[in-house]
């Protein structure tokens, strides 16, 4: 295992804990406590960063071959997603969720480091690669914290935030898209097909188009509420399911996608 | 129904029997059909039907749940789920993508898109912002015909190069044979690993009729008379597996993508007009 990989419990600890003073100064809701709580976020988040950084210079590859990579830029991302929203919505409570959040995929990555020193195989080498695992991340984060905001609307009728959700689906199904483009154009040439109804890429597809008639609901002027929620709610376990829980069904055993393993 | 009914009696169709030019026609039809309605529905000041809030949500949830039976019910050939039995095997659960109930899932959501191409036109205000509208549905559906109904006029399949041997014959999964205008031969195969043992780098150096010479590796396939050329394995120093694809519709698929996002862009990056605003 990489050297750099046994100061990640260091390196997580000090961002999460940076992380969640900004997230507690955050629920005291004064002009002072915004900026306070933005300072300590990115501060937080620049620790996180200095971390990735350092682990893909040790790797000599790009950290975003195995579930763990993956999850651990997932945790890096939802904190910066989480200050975007903060920043750009001022929702008080954003930052607490997204930093727990954050915090739970950095458990994950500790609990099962699944790190390696394993080069990039063939298939990997790709320039699609990197741009296209990150953008599906940075969509993957974007969209978890829109799921943080329907979760909250559909606890709180009194909570306006359906425009913050729409933006960050909005944003979230962007980044999305063309990661999935990218992953068709690369698939085509590894394999010489654009899309094989592979489980992953089924997945990625039910994920799309629950996102897609989300929009398409709001678009329409659609004023049902708690349905608009459900179906983001409905469209992020599924997310999960193309991201992970795909690996769990007996249909993933003949996956081209499981080198990501 | 009729999908179900189709599928229940005759099966999963044999997808070549939809290649050129009657995958033309279907895609022709689409069109006529989705541009009649939106027509007819301007010109008598009706709801469109095919843009409306339900049937939209309708042609999602098709695709939707079409993509979860795929999701979750492991697919095989077509070989293979032939020998199946149960009512799995004869809605065609195994080989869903090739059922008629996927067809009519996804040739519902092109009528739609294509409807909500044609509305975009007719109905919408003449600007850039409806105009990426317009692009981005159109460049999906350009997009979803090109791979959905090009499948059709798709020939691949697996062919064993080797040292000393020219070959020219492809087999396809369902044990097909394409013979090749062009003879093929292994000049020399590469396997190149890491100190740890992990593979690193596997190529083949092919000719072709004996004259031309390219080489093919993962990740980088070599054209050659029309076909595109992947490195499937490499079996031993004198042996290789190539897969050799035809896709007539392949620059036709790249162009609904570009569109598509060229369009999305539009839409989303310019704000909307005080007039819809209002």
């Amino acid at each position: 295992m990489n050297d750099v990989w046994n100061l990640f419990l260091p390196f997580a600890g000090l961002a999460t804990a940076l992380s969640l003073a900004g997230a507690v100064v955050a629920l005291l809701g004064s002009q002072r406590a915004r900026k306070a709580a933005i300072g300590l976020s990115a501060a937080g988040l620049a620790v996180y960063v200095a971390f990735v950084t350092m682990l893909w210079l040790g790797m000599q590859r790009p950290p975003l071959k195995t579930m763990a990579e993956t999850r651990l830029w997932y945790s890096l991302l939802m904190s910066l997603t989480g200050l975007v929203t903060f920043c750009r919505w001022r929702y008080r409570w954003i930052l607490l969720f997204s930093t727990i959040m954050s915090a739970v995929f950095a458990a994950l990555v500790a609990a099962h480091p699944e790190m390696s020193s394993q080069p990039l195989m063939p298939a990997l080498q790709s320039i699609w690669f990197v741009p296209h695992v990150v953008l599906y991340m940075f969509s993957y984060a974007l969209l978890g914290c829109s799921f943080l905001l329907a979760v909250a609307g559909s606890v709180n009728d009194r909570l306006d935030v359906d425009a913050a959700v729409y933006g960050l689906v909005k944003g979230g199904v962007a980044l999305f898209t063309v990661a999935m483009i990218m992953g068709a154009v690369w698939a085509k040439q590894a394999w010489g097909d654009f899309w094989t109804w592979d489980p992953k890429e089924s997945w990625a597809a039910v994920t799309w188009l629950i996102y897609l008639l989300y929009m398409h609901l709001h678009a329409s002027g659609c004023r049902r509420r708690k349905l608009m929620y459900a179906c983001l709610i409905v469209a992020f376990c599924s997310l999960q399911m193309c991201w992970w829980g795909v690996n769990l069904l007996p249909s993933a055993s003949q996956s081209v996608h499981l080198y990501t393993e | 129904m009729a999908a179900l009914a189709a599928q229940l009696i005759v099966g999963c169709p044999d997808v070549t029997a939809f290649a050129a030019p009657f995958n033309v026609l279907v895609g022709a039809v689409i069109v006529y059909v989705a541009a009649v309605q939106s027509i007819r529905a301007h010109k008598y000041h009706l709801a469109n039907q095919m843009t409306s809030r339900p049937v939209v949500a309708f042609s999602f949830a098709a695709v939707i749940v079409a993509s979860l039976v795929i999701g979750l019910v492991r697919q095989t050939t077509v070989e293979y789920a032939s020998q199946l039995t149960g009512v799995a095997a004869r809605l065609g659960l195994h080989t869903f993508a090739r059922s008629w109930i996927f067809m009519w899932a996804v040739f519902w959501f092109m009528v739609s898109l294509a409807s909500a191409v044609v509305d975009g036109l007719y109905r919408r205000p003449l600007n850039l912002r409806n105009a990426g509208f317009v692009c981005n549905h159109a460049g999906l559906w350009i997009a979803v015909a090109a791979l959905f109904l090009g499948a059709a006029d798709r020939k691949s399949g697996d062919m064993s190069v080797g040292r000393f041997r020219q070959s020219d014959t492809v087999y396809d999964t369902a044990g097909g044979i394409r013979r090749l205008p062009y003879r093929v031969e292994l000049a020399e195969a590469v396997t190149e690993h890491y100190p740890s043992g992990e593979p690193k780098r596997f190529a083949a150096t092919l000719v072709f009729d004996a004259v031309d010479t390219a080489t093919v590796s993962v990740n980088h396939p070599v054209k050659y008379m029309g076909d595109h050329i992947y490195l499937a394995s490499v079996d031993t120093d004198d042996a290789c597996i190539v897969h050799v694809v035809r896709q007539p519709w392949r620059a036709v698929a790249y162009a609904g993508m570009i569109v598509m996002v060229l369009g999305a862009i539009a839409m989303f990056s310019l704000n909307k007009t005080k007039e819809e605003k209002s």
